[in-house]
């Protein structure tokens, strides 16, 4: 029987020799026991997940051979298309327009400050769905559209029927929806950045848009990008209700095409698989652009190296 | 008094005085500072020391009297004998004359080392960018960077951030280095390497006003201290006599509850 000494009081009498003991104490190599529980769920939550694939695959009523011929579809292509740029043309016009209005909401001057909360409180205050109506109805409104001197003569003048057209009322109405949203995001971004940052940016010399630019925005960016995926993905998906002013995006043309053949269901599948295609797309552009801006955060990553960290002890100068 | 020299003062300022509301903070600062000279401004918190600083760049703007760096007044211009205030951009050329070391480093997260020191000098100055790139190694290798220009401000010591940011400082080719309390946001451990670093500026003959609670640093590097309480300058001169034997009972309060 082995001698047991008091500095090993957990060793029991039957142990191996103590050196042999100590290394199989060795957490590295140490034997980690599945919970049953989890195996368990698991294989409850896959058995559902391979009855449910299996209920949409075999049910007729999804029509997949139908789903697969329109899948694509010129039309359906076509609509595609206009839903892609006109979510993108939306979504710049949208940043563009909204970046402004953020800095005139945070600036001192009251007159910028208060337009911009006006644009904000009305555009983010009323339905998508009505504002498209409404653009492109803007002819019972203003049946004339003209640039001219406040209170003085007229420049130029067009007829608001000529003017506002399905693209343009579409455009115009996502545009502005989208500014106003984007305008809250990116000034939310901006007051993430630390007060100071702007200061040393302006106590080097820096004029203050030069500060904003080079400066704040790129921080601030961080904070910008989630929200504004999630916001484009929004838009994406937005752009279906301008299929009500006879824009023909893909739902739109799927709609059309159904009509026709009345395979609704098949022809929705179509429309539902290409917006999560589109989406997905997205959020790896979107994944990415975040990985660009947390550039200065990756201490854990790169520089955790042993030798980075003794040279913290050498002499100045 | 002001360092004897015969020289015109590089900065000037007559009856600052400076609020927030109610709060007056600068109650009449009359200052000159004379070409190369070290100074260090001692007060406890509350002084108005670190505003006196930022009003010299005008990172807050001053209610009564006047500030003039090197000839010119800081955010005002004299046209004939009407005092009209500068413009923005106006402003930001006469900061670009001066360099700043802030309390808390104040780098550009998201910019390198060498990023952040080149920053100024090239968007602000109109310096060539391979110029600015050459100038800014050597001054990083100056503060011992040399292997950290690729480095982000976060994959650094606070000291290591510190010596980063004066480095910044000195790329612009200030005509004064303002310092607001470059040590007090470091670990005692890495203040050393910092103030080791401001007296070899200090004895480059460049001109820096240091507001410190660093009172080793004021002692040896400065050539004049000046020291401050409720918005007043209460006594100023050299080290030696100040920080040895002042004159006035709140310094020699002041001087027994640091030293």
């Amino acid at each position: 029987m082995v001698d047991v000494s008091s500095t090993q009081p957990l060793s029991r009498p039957e142990a191996l020799p103590d050196r042999q003991s100590d290394d199989l104490r060795d957490v590295a190599g140490a034997h980690r026991p599945i919970p049953k529980g989890k195996v368990l769920l698991w294989v409850v939550v896959l058995l559902f997940a391979a009855d449910f694939a299996r209920a949409v695959a075999t049910n007729d009523n999804f029509g997949w051979p139908v789903v697969a011929e329109f899948f694509f579809n010129t039309t359906v292509l076509e609509g595609l298309w206009v839903t892609i740029w006109l979510a993108v043309v939306s979504m710049i016009l949208g940043v563009m327009l909204g970046l402004p209005l953020a800095i005139a909401r945070m600036s001192n001057d009251p007159l910028a400050k208060s337009i911009s909360g006006l644009f904000v409180w009305f555009f983010r205050g009323t339905p998508l769905l009505v504002q498209l109506i409404l653009w492109y109805n803007l002819s019972f409104l203003f049946p004339q559209i003209s640039l001219s001197i406040p209170f003085g003569p007229s420049l130029a003048a067009w007829n608001a029927n000529d003017l506002i057209t399905p693209i343009t009322a579409a455009i115009i109405g996502l545009a502005l929806n989208e500014a106003a949203y984007m305008a809250e995001i990116i000034r939310g971004g901006l007051l993430s950045v630390e007060r100071g940052q702007r200061e040393t940016a302006e106590a080097f010399g820096m004029k203050p848009m030069r500060a904003l630019w080079r400066v704040v925005i790129p921080q601030a960016m961080r904070s910008i990008v989630p929200p504004s995926g999630n916001q484009f993905i929004s838009m994406i998906k937005a752009t279906s209700l301008v299929s009500v002013i006879a824009m023909a995006d893909l739902l739109y043309s799927v709609q059309s095409i159904y009509n026709r053949n009345f395979e609704v269901i098949p022809l929705l599948m179509v429309a539902v698989i290409w917006y999560l295609l589109i989406v997905s797309v997205l959020s790896a552009i979107q994944s990415r652009i975040e990985r660009y801006y947390a550039r200065g955060d990756q201490q854990r990553v790169v520089f955790d190296a042993p030798e980075t960290v003794t040279t913290q002890e050498e002499a100045p100068l | 008094m002001t360092a004897t020299t015969a020289q015109a003062p590089i900065l000037r300022a007559r009856n600052v005085h400076k609020a927030f509301g109610n709060n007056e903070v600068l109650k009449g600062i009359d200052m000159d500072i004379a070409p190369s000279e070290v100074v260090a401004i001692l007060g406890p918190s509350g002084s108005g020391k670190s505003t006196l600083l930022r009003c010299i760049n005008r990172l807050e703007e001053i209610n009564k009297g006047f500030i003039e760096v090197d000839g010119e007044q800081i955010g005002y211009k004299l046209q004939g004998d009407r005092l009209v205030a500068l413009s923005s951009g106006a402003i930001a050329r006469q900061r670009s004359k001066m360099g700043m070391v802030f309390q808390s480093f104040n780098l550009f997260p998201h910019m390198t080392v060498l990023q952040n020191v080149i920053e100024a000098p090239v968007g602000v100055h109109g310096v060539k960018r391979r110029e600015a790139i050459e100038l800014a190694t050597d001054l990083i290798a100056k503060v011992g960077l040399a292997d950290k220009l690729n480095a982000y401000p976060r994959q650094l010591s606070g000291g290591q951030q510190q010596r980063v940011a004066i480095a910044r400082a000195l790329a612009v080719k200030p005509k004064i280095l303002l310092f607001d309390e470059p040590t007090s946001a470091l670990d005692p451990e890495l203040v050393g390497e910092v103030l080791e670093t401001m007296r070899g500026l200090a004895k480059q003959g460049l001109t820096m006003i240091v507001v410190t609670h660093e009172i080793g640093f004021a002692r040896e590097a400065a050539d004049r201290v000046i020291f401050m309480d409720g918005g007043h300058i209460v006594e100023q001169g050299k080290p030696e006599d100040i920080l040895v034997n002042p004159q006035r009972e709140r310094t020699r309060e002041f001087l027994r509850r640091v030293l």
